[in-house]
């Protein structure tokens, strides 16, 4: 007997006595449906790995925001200001700021009315003002030294305002007084006094002169104008004059350019 | 037998269709599963995981005709898995090799003595062939596939399983001389046969 063909035969006795069983067909659907089962509990792991991964980044943005002050200094600029800025808006005033919130539903009652419809005022901060002089005198006594001031004035001119301070840990201080036509808002002239040094610089001048036998620097400089949104700008000549005299710092700075230099060494000459 | 219809309607999504299937393949696969693993505890989980495989890809199957081939891929594949992952295990089938099945099950004993012999020596000799050559020798002598639906079986070429059908012959000769001598009684000229039965056939088939 060939070996292929005893082969044969064995196998097929040898494989005779396996026969399946009634509930194959069963079993087998049972299977297809727990496996299916199963490829929903794979989709629910990853459902769960997609939510632990952002748990992850999370975690690691925190701990990036957390410990790198550049990134916090990036995410003030470029995420969390204009998010804020939504919510809050800066109303810049003459004197200062304003700050306002939208907030929501205030003016109508019941359900909450239009949503973003009021504005409430959360909080004033007044920038902080220089406390203002009627007289010289008064300046004097807050900022501690002399106060002179001219007792000539070009026609037309008058005192509109004079402001000072003083910082409390040194004794540097200044008085900036105003003076102008009352109703011609670009005839200005400053007039700064102050026990600071470094205001003064002489580097800038253009012209060296004498107030009162003292060395006094005369320079014009720049002052530009826009009139109107769609007009050109208009540049003018402003003048300023600095002298020292007695420890102090004075400077007249005219923004009109309107006062020549003999106007404005007669206003310093007449400081008393 | 032509499943093309059955195909047809299965890849249709007709449950009764499949189950038609399943009771037309499952004996011979079963069988199959049995003879390549040699191991009865495994065998219902491996046709039963084949069928479930089949059910999901069928609709991959392009060409009916290639059904039988595509499903003992199927099989074969998961026989050598299950092998493989139960290789610490000791089967009760394993254990009649050793012959332990009288202390284990001695109304056996009472069997028919030529079935009992064959049945031993069949395990025996298959037993020691490795998964791929027991695999090949099935599917040719059991399940009668030509050699090149075997190597499409086993992803190789037929050259491949002309080898190994060769080495498995040859190792069966071997073991069987030793274990089950009267096979070989006719002689040296038999014996050659014996041990290089198929050359012909395979070279003709070739």
């Amino acid at each position: 007997m060939k070996l292929e063909e005893w082969l044969r035969a064995a196998m097929a006795r040898e494989a005779e006595q396996i026969e399946a069983g009634p509930d194959l067909v069963r079993k087998i659907k049972t299977r297809l449906l727990t496996q299916q089962g199963k490829g929903k509990a794979i989709f629910m792991t990853w459902r769960k790995a997609a939510a632990a991964t952002l748990c992850g980044v999370l975690l690691v943005g925190g701990l990036a925001f957390g410990l790198s002050p550049q990134a916090r200094a990036w995410a003030d600029k470029a995420v969390i200001s204009p998010l804020l800025s939504v919510a809050y808006k800066v109303i810049r005033t003459e004197g200062g700021y304003t700050v306002t919130k939208l907030q929501e539903g205030k003016d109508l009652p019941g359900d909450g009315g239009a949503r973003f419809g009021g504005l409430e005022k959360m909080e004033v901060k007044d920038a902080k003002r220089c406390p203002e002089f009627s007289t010289a005198a008064a300046a004097q006594a807050h900022v501690g030294f002399p106060v002179h001031l001219p007792t000539y004035l070009p026609e037309g001119y008058k005192l509109i305002s004079m402001t000072g301070d003083r910082q409390e840990k040194s004794d540097r201080g200044f008085v900036s007084v105003v003076y102008g036509v009352p109703k011609e808002a670009g005839k200005r002239l400053h007039l700064t006094i102050t026990n600071e040094r470094n205001f003064l610089r002489g580097g800038d001048a253009v012209q060296e002169v004498k107030v009162r036998g003292k060395t006094a620097y005369w320079a014009e400089f720049p002052i530009m104008e826009i009139n109107g949104a769609n007009k050109e700008p208009t540049v003018k000549v402003g003048h300023t004059l600095k002298w020292e005299d007695k420890g102090l710092v004075y400077k007249l700075e005219d923004r009109s350019g309107a006062l020549s230099l003999e106007e404005m060494l007669k206003i310093a000459a007449s400081l008393n | 037998m032509n499943v093309a219809p059955l195909l047809k309607r299965i890849q249709g999504g007709d449950w009764q269709a499949f189950e038609v299937l399943v009771e037309q393949y499952s004996g011979k696969a079963l069988r199959t599963a049995y003879l390549i693993t040699g191991r009865k505890d495994i065998i219902e989980d491996a046709v039963q995981e084949a069928f479930v495989q089949c059910y999901r890809k069928i609709k991959c199957l392009r060409d009916p005709a290639t059904f039988e081939t595509w499903f003992y891929r199927l099989l074969t594949r998961i026989c050598w898995r299950l092998t493989s992952r139960e290789k610490g295990t000791v089967s009760l089938d394993s254990l009649t090799e050793s012959g332990q099945e009288h202390a284990l099950c001695d109304d056996r004993i009472g069997d028919a003595l030529e079935a009992g012999e064959t049945k031993r020596l069949v395990q025996q000799a298959l037993g020691r062939l490795s998964i791929p050559l027991r695999t090949t020798v099935v599917l040719r002598y059991y399940n009668d596939l030509p050699l090149k639906e075997i190597a499409r079986v086993l992803g190789c070429r037929e050259g491949t399983v002309k080898s190994r059908l060769h080495t498995a012959l040859k190792q069966l000769a071997d073991e069987l001389k030793l274990i089950a001598p009267e096979l070989f009684l006719g002689g040296e000229a038999d014996a050659q046969r014996a041990i290089h039965p198929g050359k012909e056939g395979l070279q003709s088939e070739a």
